[in-house]
């Protein structure tokens, strides 16, 4: 079945999940931490995380947003981007600065250097500067854009029925331009989980490579589920432990010896 | 100064170049018996050669490029190498499924005789593949993403440093490590050698778990936005049934019109998703200063059946499962925006156009022709079939009008008429007046599989 709340529910992805309670500020600052859960025709498990944070507006009205992301690899071998982004105070939380590293680090979390890729960037005139070393280079961006990390901050901040669809380019990881955007809202429902009755409130997003996204928000406005394709996002401050887990576990000695 | 800075940067992470290097030494040495390089010619200086990118596609049809004419996906960085190459509309998978179809590509043979008849299982020994033959003359050879020859994702390849990214099943987000990496090998290499870099994606292929989970799908749209932008159905949904027994046996979807055409614009959502990461590639040859002097090469290694003959994936051998891009470009080198609908071309060809261009001789026993004379728009005269195969029990021909196909033990052969039918919906193998077409085709076939240096085959299974 395609993946959904229920279909990860059956797949058994939400039995152990401490779901937050109590009041939260989407505008304030808060972290987030994920389980990027990944469903296969043979493994459906965690296969990364996510952890993200925001701070409080600064004088000049902007949000900065942190990302740290590890996503493990069929060789052993881990992906890892941190970012730290400056967005704007608007709907979209557009980034308008930027620093990224993405390193391919091998399971002792030793960085393989040649995969290592630095880079800061302005946005300036409907254009990207970017800054690698000593290399500098410009890209042209869309003049409505935003990041797919902004969006994880912005979907909290819409407000259910009543949200007017934003079209937008998405620029993926800071980097893949992907035009086409819609957010919207879509649903709102009731959702049983671990004993507890959950209001969720749905939005949609539809565009160019991308298979469409489902956001799920509480009723406080906390993101806390992302669903699109083979792929969920899964609000769970024990995902850290949950992926070191299976790292260390028996099923990866054996994958890794097989491979 | 850049290169001063690398070096002294990898030189201060000596364990991790090492370990970075690691596959590539163990395959070098593999390579080695009694001191002389097991295949052959010593290796030669490299000097002034072009370095090669080359970009594999898993499970991507030919006419899946905005550029190319498709009209229902927007691939602007496969655009531009349409724009700036040369792009062959003529151009098959030798066996329409994943490691199969590799093994060709880098052996340059059938994969009756790589012996990678299946999944899961190495090239033949004493074929030497691409990273093999270029590594020990000269080049530097580097590998990011699927392999599956046996190993999908192997933590070494023989004949590649191997840069171990991509995650089975999970294009959608393994994809972005094997970009990063060779974004990131791009802009921090040090060495000047001339290089071989294969990025190696796994989108489109996250279609079959699409197709796995929505198979029993209920019969509506999960989201509303989506409703004005499905595309139509193909004009060979609906195809001549006196098909051979094997095709029989691919179960089709029971969807829909409504549920078959989401599941053609997924698959599309799916080709944009690899565009943007070889748009990532490419852009960083660019930043490193390093498009003029290389190559770029993409394919795929099969298609996907997006609905025509009503069918879903791979591994037969009608158009969409077979068809595959071939773009090559290098712009200065050879033509632009070139669309080659006239000569027929194979996978078989890659190694021997990238040794072409790398001034080697291809490996004895290679069956592909250089690609070279058309992509400078040279006069040459040019194959008169290709010819393809499904796990040795199926084999097709293709001529310039006709397409033959065969199932061993089975009655029912195929013969379309690829110029009035290219979609294959009328089976003319029946037909009295295409009796000598039919006869003629056989020959074909029977004198090219004769030809064959099959691999002994092997009682164990593939993956």
């Amino acid at each position: 079945m395609p993946l959904t709340l229920a279909a990860l529910r059956q797949h058994g992805a939400l039995e152990d999940l401490s779901l937050p309670v109590g009041r939260f500020d989407p505008r304030g600052e808060w972290r987030h931490t994920y389980q990027i859960w990944l469903v296969g025709n043979r493994a459906r498990r965690i296969g990364g995380v996510l952890q993200l944070g925001r701070s409080a507006a600064a004088g000049n009205g902007s949000v900065t947003l942190k990302v740290d992301m590890s996503v493990v690899q069929l060789a052993g071998t881990i992906h890892r981007t941190k970012a730290t982004l400056q967005c704007a105070a608007d709907p979209l939380a557009t980034p308008r600065s930027w620093q990224i590293e993405s390193t391919i680090v091998d399971s002792s979390g030793k960085p393989l250097d040649v995969t290592t890729v630095a880079e800061s960037a302005r946005v300036k005139d409907g254009t990207i500067e970017v800054t690698a070393g000593t290399r500098k280079f410009v890209r042209n961006v869309a003049r409505v854009f935003t990041s797919n990390w902004s969006l994880f901050d912005a979907v909290q901040r819409l407000s259910g029925e009543e949200t007017k669809p934003l079209e937008f380019a998405l620029l993926e990881d800071l980097d893949l331009l992907k035009e086409g955007q819609r957010l919207s809202y879509w649903k709102t429902m009731d959702f049983e989980l671990g004993g507890r009755t959950l209001r969720l409130h749905g939005y949609q997003q539809i565009g160019n490579g991308i298979l469409p996204y489902q956001y799920w928000v509480d009723d406080q406005h906390r993101l806390l589920f992302a669903i699109s394709g083979v792929r969920a996002y899964l609000f769970d401050p024990e995902a850290p432990n949950r992926l070191e887990q299976r790292l260390q576990g028996p099923a990866a000695r054996k994958g890794r010896q097989k491979r | 100064m850049k290169t001063t800075g690398n070096k002294k940067r990898l030189a201060s992470s000596a364990l991790t170049r090492r370990q970075f290097l690691t596959a590539g030494t163990a395959g070098a040495a593999a390579l080695m018996a009694g001191g002389k390089l097991a295949f052959g010619a010593p290796a030669v200086g490299a000097r002034g050669r072009p370095s090669f990118l080359f970009i594999i596609t898993d499970q991507q049809g030919l006419d899946t490029i905005a550029a190319g004419g498709c009209l229902d996906v927007a691939t602007p960085n496969m655009d531009r190498l349409v724009r700036t190459g040369v792009s062959f509309l003529e151009s098959h998978s030798t066996d329409p499924l994943w490691a199969p179809a590799r093994s060709s590509m880098f052996a340059s043979r059938m994969s009756s005789e790589t012996g990678v008849i299946v999944n899961g299982r190495p090239i033949r020994s004493d074929i030497p593949n691409l990273g093999q033959w270029l590594g020990q003359r000269g080049y530097e050879t580097v590998y990011a993403g699927k392999w599956h020859l046996p190993g999908s994702f192997p933590t070494e390849i023989p004949g590649f440093k191997l840069i171990p990214t991509g995650i089975g099943g999970q294009g959608n987000i393994g994809d972005a490590a094997i970009s990063r990496a060779c974004q990131g090998y791009l802009r921090n290499r040090a060495d000047s050698d001339p290089f071989l870099l294969v990025a190696s994606f796994l989108q489109p292929h996250d279609i079959c778990q699409w197709v796995s989970m929505h198979r029993n799908a209920p019969d509506e749209l999960p989201y509303r936005d989506l409703a004005d932008r499905l595309p139509e159905l193909p004009a060979n949904f609906h195809y001549d049934p006196r098909e051979p027994a094997k095709l029989k046996k691919i179960a089709r979807p029971k969807w829909s019109e409504r549920q078959w055409r989401y599941y053609i614009w997924s698959y599309y959502r799916h080709v944009e998703m690899v565009d943007a990461e070889i748009g990532r590639v490419l852009q960083a040859l660019d930043d490193s200063g390093l498009a003029e002097s290389t190559i770029v090469v993409l394919t795929s290694d099969h298609g996907e059946g997006r609905g025509r003959h009503q069918k879903v994936l791979k591994n037969y051998l009608y158009e969409e499962a077979v068809k595959v891009p071939l773009l090559v470009a290098s712009p200065g080198r050879m033509l632009a925006g070139k669309r080659d609908s006239t000569h027929l071309a194979s996978g078989l060809d890659i190694l021997p156009t990238i040794c072409d261009y790398a001034g080697v001789k291809p490996p004895r026993g290679a069956l592909g022709r250089s690609l070279r004379p058309l992509l400078e728009g040279k006069p040459t005269e040019w194959r008169e079939f290709v010819a393809a195969e499904v796990q040795t029990t199926g084999r097709m021909i293709r001529t310039p009008r006709y397409k033959y196909v065969a199932y061993e033990g089975d009655p029912v052969e195929q013969l379309f008429d690829m110029k009035a039918d290219p979609g294959e919906t009328k089976n003319l193998a029946g037909e009295s007046k295409h009796a000598a077409a039919l006869e003629e085709h056989r020959r074909l076939l029977r004198d090219w599989t004769s030809r064959l240096d099959v691999a002994p085959r092997r009682a164990t299974k593939g993956a």
